[in-house]
């Protein structure tokens, strides 16, 4: 080929590639970082009288922009309260989802190849229906009158303690998120550990690994980057999140995605919610972030 | 008393016997090798021995120890896997400190064997890489060195090097023989390549259908194949099935329907009218223009039907006048010439009467 030919099919191949990848682009623009940067703006700048905005410009023509919302996050303690707390929600969704999905994922991953996408299926299949309903019909099962609640008030009444309230609890809260979210830890744990080639444990325990041997020193540190994926896929996620805590929480179990609610529907201060909008994704993308570091490949030098 | 003793084991998956009651045994420092074609149970046996699979009757005794019962990970054998199974996030050194380290074996000596096991196999200063960063045959040494590294009594080997290209496979297989003498460890080795087996053993047992055909040394399996599958499978060979029509002294008359009567040995208990197979190998038989003035008892006329030319050899495939084709081998040693028959040259094939290895049916 000729020099220029190759120079020609260079350039296709570019333009091939913006055409491929231009319309995501396009969209992640429009709709991602353009109202990301009208929150920022929106952040220093006054409340209207009746909700909204105050008018950039006031009647003087001077500009008319402040960091006063940014100082109220930080001089009023309860919303770092708030969000510390929404951030342990998140933390132990996480480890919550991690736990139970873990197994579940390796059973589904060492199945009968025939099955496998049986069992994938019935993971997704909570997604055929609405997430408000699925996240109600936990009012019924945590509910007073549930068979839940008594059976467990009655075990509780036998060794003489008081009985509990499990509904509107951070503990529904949690149980919530970690039934909404456990799908996500599941598919890409799936994803990873079914790829792993069986002849490494093989391997292993003819090298005289026993059972937990060759899980923690094998199967495990060769699934991390699935571990890594499923933690940033539930964390994110479960801490911007606001249904699950406005169904099942009760009154002190607010997570920051209610406080931001609240803000834009209720007290009608925009500026104060893209204050709190920009602490949350910020905080989001540090989780990302550590989780990118982490997941990269390491040297293992002895084992 | 052998180091590995198999007695009657069998292995059934459904209806079909994957190993069909098999008795062998090891000797201490052998290179024994399992032959056979895919799905002859030569894996399966195999796996019996590391472990994964257990028989469903016989015993496998090791030092006169019965191995059934006792898990992969107690088993003083180790395998080197087919693909190698080399732990892709640890470092070379770290695999192979693996075993060593499952078996608690104090920090400071950990290091030092590694070191051995890494010189053992011409490896030393790769310490440090990942499986992802070597070459094939860089990895194939070492999952020997990680499998070997804690002095197991029995190496087991899976094809280990089918993955390798062919120059690379010659010069692994001299590796594999003199690490073997080195550490005086017995070798139980897996392949179909007939090749590799001829090369590398001290014995070979070949396997059919979950069955040892044939146990023996490899230049008697090769010269006196005891069964027609066994005849058939290792190296390339003409079969001729025929009838005896008489025995004279250290000579019978063989008819052979389409090509007529071939004089050959004498096999023990021979009588006329008994049938068998006369197994023929390429390289004995004599290929040439014209009748020679040689000793051969054996010609037939023909024309070449098909050749390969392979540069050092040239195997021609000879129709007889009768119809059956028989394969000669030439080598391409003659000065000045780079083949000697074309398709379709009338030519003449002779063989000694004692060049075949008569086999009953």
């Amino acid at each position: 080929m000729s020099k220029a030919a190759i120079n020609d099919a260079d350039k296709r191949g570019r333009l091939a590639r913006w055409l491929i990848s231009g319309p995501p682009l396009f969209y992640l623009l429009l709709f991602f970082a353009i109202p990301s940067l009208i929150m920022v703006f929106a952040s220093v700048r006054y409340a209207g009288d009746y909700g909204g905005l105050a008018p950039v410009f006031d009647e003087a023509g001077k500009l008319n922009l402040t960091l006063e919302n940014f100082q109220r996050f930080t001089s009023d303690f309860i919303y770092t309260a708030i969000f510390l707390k929404s951030l342990m929600y998140a933390v132990i969704t996480t480890c919550c989802c991690l736990l139970m999905a873990y197994p579940l994922a390796l059973l589904i991953a060492r199945s009968p190849k025939k099955y496998r996408d049986l069992l994938i299926l019935l993971v997704i299949l909570p997604f055929w229906s609405n997430f408000l309903i699925r996240v109600y019909a936990w009012m019924i099962i945590l509910g007073p009158q549930s068979g839940l609640t008594q059976a467990v008030n009655y075990v509780l009444g036998l060794v003489g303690i008081e009985p509990v309230r499990l509904l509107f609890t951070a503990f529904s809260v949690i149980v919530g998120l970690v039934y909404v979210h456990l799908p996500f830890m599941v598919l890409p744990l799936y994803a990873n550990l079914e790829k792993h080639d069986p002849a490494l444990v093989d391997a292993a325990q003819d090298l005289g690994a026993s059972a937990w041997q060759r899980f923690w020193r094998i199967t495990f540190p060769l699934s991390l980057p699935g571990v890594y994926a499923g933690a940033a896929l539930v964390f994110i996620p479960a801490l911007g999140i606001f249904a699950v805590s406005d169904i099942l929480g009760g009154t002190g179990s607010d997570m920051i995605g209610n406080v931001i609610k609240q803000q834009f529907l209720e007290t009608r201060d925009w500026p104060f919610g893209s204050v709190l909008s920009i602490v949350l994704t910020v905080a989001a993308l540090i989780a990302a972030g550590i989780a990118v570091l982490v997941a990269r490949p390491r040297r293992e030098t002895h084992g | 008393m052998a180091l590995l003793e198999i007695r009657n084991v069998s292995r059934r998956f459904g209806d079909f016997a994957a190993v069909d009651n098999i008795s062998l045994s090891i000797e201490a420092g052998e290179f024994f090798t399992l032959l056979g074609p895919s799905g002859c149970g030569k894996t399966t046996l195999l796996r019996m021995i590391a472990g994964f699979d257990l028989p469903d009757s016989g015993q496998i005794l090791l030092d006169g120890v019965d191995l059934v019962g006792s898990p992969p990970e107690h088993r003083p054998v180790c395998t080197v896997f087919q693909n190698y199974a080399l732990f892709p996030h640890m470092t070379v050194s770290a695999n192979i400190a693996f075993p060593l380290k499952m078996a608690k074996v104090p920090a400071d000596q950990i290091r030092l064997r590694v070191e051995e096991a890494l010189e053992d196999v011409r490896l030393t200063g790769f310490a440090a890489r990942f499986p992802h960063e070597l070459s094939g045959g860089q990895r194939q040494r070492v999952a020997v060195a990680r499998a070997l590294v804690s002095r197991p009594k029995l190496l087991l080997l899976d094809e280990p090097l089918s993955a390798l290209d062919a120059k690379l496979r010659e010069q692994m297989q001299i590796e594999l023989i003199n690490l073997q003498k080195e550490v005086d460890i017995t070798f139980v080795y897996v392949t179909h390549d007939q090749g590799e087996a001829l090369a590398l053993s001290h014995r070979i047992a070949v396997m059919n259908r979950g069955n040892v055909e044939q146990l023996d040394e490899p230049s008697r399996i090769y010269s006196y194949p005891r069964t027609r599958f066994v005849a058939d499978f290792i190296g390339t060979c003409n079969l001729l099935d025929g009838a005896i029509a008489s025995v004279d002294g250290a000579a019978m008359q063989l008819d052979v329907p389409g090509l007529g009567l071939v004089k050959s040995a004498v096999p023990p208990n021979a009588a006329v009218g008994l049938k068998g197979t006369l197994a023929l190998r390429p390289e004995k038989i004599h290929i040439s223009a014209e009748i020679g003035t040689d000793t051969a008892e054996n010609h037939f006329k023909g024309f070449v039907k098909e050749l390969l030319y392979l540069g050092d050899v040239t195997v021609y495939i000879v129709q007889t006048e009768g119809g059956t084709t028989i394969e000669a081998l030439l080598a391409n040693s003659a000065a000045g010439r780079a083949k000697f028959f074309e398709v379709g040259d009338m030519v003449d094939i002779a063989w000694q009467f004692d060049a075949g290895h008569f086999l009953y049916e």
